[in-house]
């Protein structure tokens, strides 16, 4: 510090040399100049000007009154801490007994009379002034070159609160917020280890938007942090405002319905993924941060089955994984028997169907889509719509298109509880990404299945099947532990194991080296001490 | 990447002209299909008659929940005729104006004219065509076979149902009838013995059931009923086994699930009361024995019981009266058996298995009987081993005669 400070003599050639460049790149890379009105004025060109930018000329009685300005947008900024730094440098200003012997008044400061934890010197104008636009205060010090960039950030933000698209009954009801420093917090707090990395990048040249790349050293795969790393810095866009638009840079395939990257609103969730060596990316400005990589059957898993014990986490599971396929295949398999394999129902179900469909007057494959398009309108609607007339859809959804579309004959009665029955199966699949997944699939499936049958849904499943297999994320196999098989890791897919044990770490998403997680021999028994 | 792009429109292009290109082959709605529930074969000597019983599912289902009678028939029922069975099916189309769906069928009944003539035909239309199953029950009937698709049931709406919840519920409960399915009856008319059974269904009572109106007093006209074993041979029926001794065939093929067995037995004043034992388990081995060159067969039964009814005054507390009603019931069963053996080689048919079993056991020999087995086979003796235990009494232990004549008999 002190060097520079010594040195401030030399730096004016190199000032003006870069001032004469500024000539033709008008702001970029100015290094500011030792005159506090020119680069004041510089600074808020630079900023466009606007009224929110605040700046507060100080004079200290010491260093022969050499003014210097504190410049912060208003708003970005943490008003009491702007407030105790200021506090500081009044009292530091008007001191004259104490002369300082460091020379300068820019290391005056830096050392002696800033009330903030986290400051650094800042030798440009756009520097300073990208500083100012993640809600630091910059203090531009007279005669120096340098100007100090105090870190004030803070303003209007969400408190953290339960989250809204990942409920539990059981559980942690923290959810990330918009905050990224919140919410590595929330991590840090959960996860008190030396090793757990945050690399943080700034990706899109207008918003710069803070991203933080999250995990725990030794149990991440390297090569996986890499090409995290690689993919996110190949990334070329002039905003990110939200990780949706990272996840869509960075998965493998961009052709598929299936979601090739996790999402969760729930710290606890996302340091299970890391703590199972998954790596997390945060974005600022978006309570959703992203897992990878990630497997077919991490969709199925709520954090929920962790905390509830493991009989009944394991029967839930099931019910998510049979609601997956019924919301998937329902419609469709109706429409197959209903119109192709009639011999397959029951005597007494068949006559019961046939005697609803009396004078229905479309097909079954028209009627079913009828009544899938109406229920998706109806989600549509009751998702955008303001929340103060919500019970008007329920109504008119209930009633007009449920009952009376029966009662006027336009659609069987089975058919409206195969619709319904679908579009509740597709609600428990707690990953809602891999729900829309479903949904879609579930069109493909009710055409094949009312043109070829049952042949046909065959067929379209065994072309996803197919697809399935095919799939990467972040190079694992996306099938993983059922395809390709690893046995030891079927502890967690269909069936939830006791914790006691669940000894071993995902093997395509942890460290090789690092795979055990507990000790062995913990299931309780009441002999053990005494044995 | 504008290669990639064009193989992609070709392969959906590909795709679409399938689905327009196929016209949806076999795709049937629910609402044009005629839901045949019974089939009845009739011959008038030159031509098929087929009669279909078509269920109304609006019909049916206006019922479901609400009083439970129905205004219209639940059932219609028609024939057509034609010199071969499709030939008559095929006229169907025209006086129906949905087409005929057998997927469903749950029974054939044949009128005993065909099965007299023999109805290989019908076989080789089940197994031919995807439509009808092989697991369709087969009945015959004295009379027109027509007649017992028009009769409605009591407690079922559809007859066709009806009739083969009667035949399976029949043969769990009682075991004199068996199910004889489609297939079943091809296997054995093809088998060693060339030989098979059938149940009769008959109309029982006076005039029909044909209208609803039927059902709006306590006492219907007329019911369908199973009687009679009809027993075929080389694929024509040459004649009938009474009750007894179709229960005896159910013994000697193993097919007794539960059943009864009444045991006489003496009242105090000297006259005959019964006891009845409810055979809850049955198994029955069925051995050729080669003696002295000739073919003769022993069956050995195994049979479990329950008293269910004592009719006369017995003190069950004692081994010995127990073990003396067993000793009934083995006679009984012994006596039943050896009815229906005789009454097998009286028509000369085999219809108990016995060439299968001793093809299997003897092989060698099997080439000398198999030409002339026929004779081989009523000459045949047999001799039966019956074991019953009785191994509960139900909930009393005295019977209740020996309660109340306690005094006199001391």
């Amino acid at each position: 510090m002190s060097n520079d400070a010594t040195s401030g003599g030399s730096e004016k050639p190199a000032a003006q040399q870069s001032n004469s460049q500024a000539e033709h790149t008008e702001h970029a890379g100015q290094v500011l100049l030792p005159d506090l009105e020119l680069n004041i004025e510089r600074l808020q060109r630079f900023l466009g000007g606007g009224s929110d930018i605040v700046c507060r000329t100080l004079t200290h009685r010491s260093f022969d009154n050499e003014q210097y300005a504190i410049l912060y947008m208003d708003g970005l900024v943490d008003g009491a801490a702007i407030h105790t730094m200021l506090l500081g440098l009044l009292e530091d200003a008007n001191r004259t007994n104490e002369l300082q012997d460091d020379g300068s008044l820019y290391n005056h400061l830096m050392d002696r009379s800033i009330a903030v934890g986290k400051i650094r010197p800042v030798t440009s104008i756009d520097e300073a002034g990208y500083a100012m636009l993640e809600g630091s205060t910059v203090i531009v010090v007279g005669h120096s070159l340098r100007a100090i960039a105090v870190d004030t950030a803070g303003g209007e933000s969400r408190s953290v609160e339960e989250p809204s698209s990942q409920t539990v009954v059981r559980g942690p009801k923290e959810g990330f917020t918009e905050n990224l420093r919140t919410n590595t917090a929330l991590v840090r707090r959960i996860i008190k280890s030396p090793n757990l990395r945050m690399d943080y990048k700034v990706v899109g040249q207008e918003t710069r938007t803070n991203i933080a790349v999250v995990y725990l050293q030794g149990i991440a795969q390297d090569d996986v942090v890499q090409e995290v790393h690689r993919r996110i810095d190949a990334i070329e866009i002039d905003g990110i405002l939200e990780s949706g638009y990272i996840e869509e840079f960075i998965q493998d395939k961009a052709f598929t319905p299936f979601p090739l990257i996790q999402n969760t609103e729930r710290p606890d969730a996302a340091c299970a993924g890391i703590l199972e060596g998954q790596v997390v990316i945060m974005v600022s400005g978006t309570p959703f941060v992203l897992l990878t990589p990630v497997t077919f059957v991490r969709f199925f898993q709520s954090s929920e089955d962790y905390y509830q014990r493991y009989d009944i986490a394991t029967f839930l599971r099931l019910i998510r994984v049979a609601s997956f396929f019924i919301s998937m295949l329902l419609p469709s398999m109706y429409i197959a028997i209903t119109t192709f394999h009639q011999e397959m129902l029951p005597t007494s179900l068949l006559v019961s169907l046939a005697a609803q469909r009396e004078g229905v007057p479309f097909p079954a494959l028209v009627e079913a889509f009828l009544m899938e398009i109406t229920f998706e309108i109806l989600r549509e609607a009751g998702v955008r719509m303001p929340r103060i007339i919500g019970p008007a859809i329920s109504i008119v959804g209930a009633l007009v298109l449920g009952q009376a579309a029966v009662q006027a004959g336009l659609v069987s009665a089975a058919m409206v509880i195969v619709v319904s029955f679908t579009a509740i199966a597709s609600f428990v699949i707690p990953a809602v990404n891999m729900g829309i997944a479903a949904r879609l699939i579930r069109f493909v499936l009710m055409i094949l299945g009312g043109t070829f049958g049952l042949f046909g849904i065959m067929s379209g499943l065994m072309v996803l099947l197919a697809h399935l297999c095919g799939l990467r994320s972040f190079g694992k196999p996306y099938l993983m532990p059922i395809s390709p098989f690893v046995p030891g890791n079927l502890k967690d897919v269909l069936i939830r194991v006791p914790w006691w044990a669940m000894r071993n770490r995902p093997k395509n998403m942890a460290s090789k080296s690092n795979l055990k997680r507990e000790g062995s021999g913990q299931r309780p028994d009441p002999d053990r001490e005494g044995a | 990447m504008n290669g990639k792009l064009r193989r992609i429109l070709c392969a959906a292009a590909l795709v679409w002209t399938t689905f327009i290109a196929t016209g949806c082959w076999n795709r049937i709605e629910l609402n044009e299909l005629a839901i045949t529930s019974a089939t009845g074969i009739d011959w008038d000597g030159s031509k098929w008659i087929i009669s279909y019983q078509v269920v109304i599912p609006a019909a049916i289902s206006s019922g479901i929940g609400t009083t439970g009678g129905t205004q219209q028939s639940p059932i219609v029922v028609y024939s057509t005729e034609g010199r071969t069975i499709r030939e008559a099916m095929m006229y169907s189309f025209s006086e129906s104006p949905r087409k005929l769906f057998y997927g469903h069928n749950r029974v054939v009944v044949l009128s005993e004219e065909v099965a007299r003539r023999g109805f290989e035909e019908l076989i080789d239309v089940y197994f031919r065509n995807a439509g009808p199953r092989e697991t369709v029950s087969m009945l015959v009937t004295p009379g027109s076979a027509r007649r017992i698709l028009e009769q409605f049931m009591q407690l079922q709406l559809i007859s066709g149902d009806g009739m083969k919840d009667i035949v399976l519920s029949e043969m769990k409960n009682a075991s004199i009838l068996p199910n004889v399915q489609v297939y079943q009856l091809a296997m054995e008319l093809a088998g060693d013995a060339k030989s098979a059974v059938l149940p009769e269904i008959y109309i029982s009572g006076s005039g029909d059931t044909a209208s609803l109106d039927s059902f709006k007093q306590t006492t219907i006209p007329s019911k369908l009923k199973l009687r009679r074993l009809a027993v075929l041979r080389q694929g024509r029926m040459v004649g009938w086994m009474n009750q007894r001794q179709s229960l005896g065939v159910s013994y000697l093929r193993n097919r007794v699930q539960q059943t009864g067995v009444t045991v006489p037995c003496e009242k105090t004043d000297g006259t005959r009361g019964y006891d009845m034992i409810h055979i809850s388990r049955s198994s029955t081995k069925l051995k050729p024995i080669v003696r002295e060159g000739r073919l003769a067969y022993s069956a050995e039964v195994h049979a479990l019981g329950t008293l269910t009814e004592s009719g006369c005054p017995q003190n069950l507390y004692k081994p010995e009266v127990i073990r003396k009603i067993e000793q009934g019931g083995e006679l009984q069963i012994r006596t039943i058996i050896q009815e229906a053996w005789s009454r097998g080689q009286q028509l000369g048919v085999d219809v108990f298995g016995a060439a299968e079993s001793a093809h299997r056991k003897h092989p060698q020999q099997w080439k000398k009987w198999s030409g002339d087995w026929n004779s081989v086979f009523t000459s045949a003796a047999l001799e039966t081993n019956v074991h019953l235990r009785i191994a509960r009494m139900g909930l009393s232990n005295k019977s209740f005669q020996y309660i109340t004549n306690q005094d006199k008999r001391e």
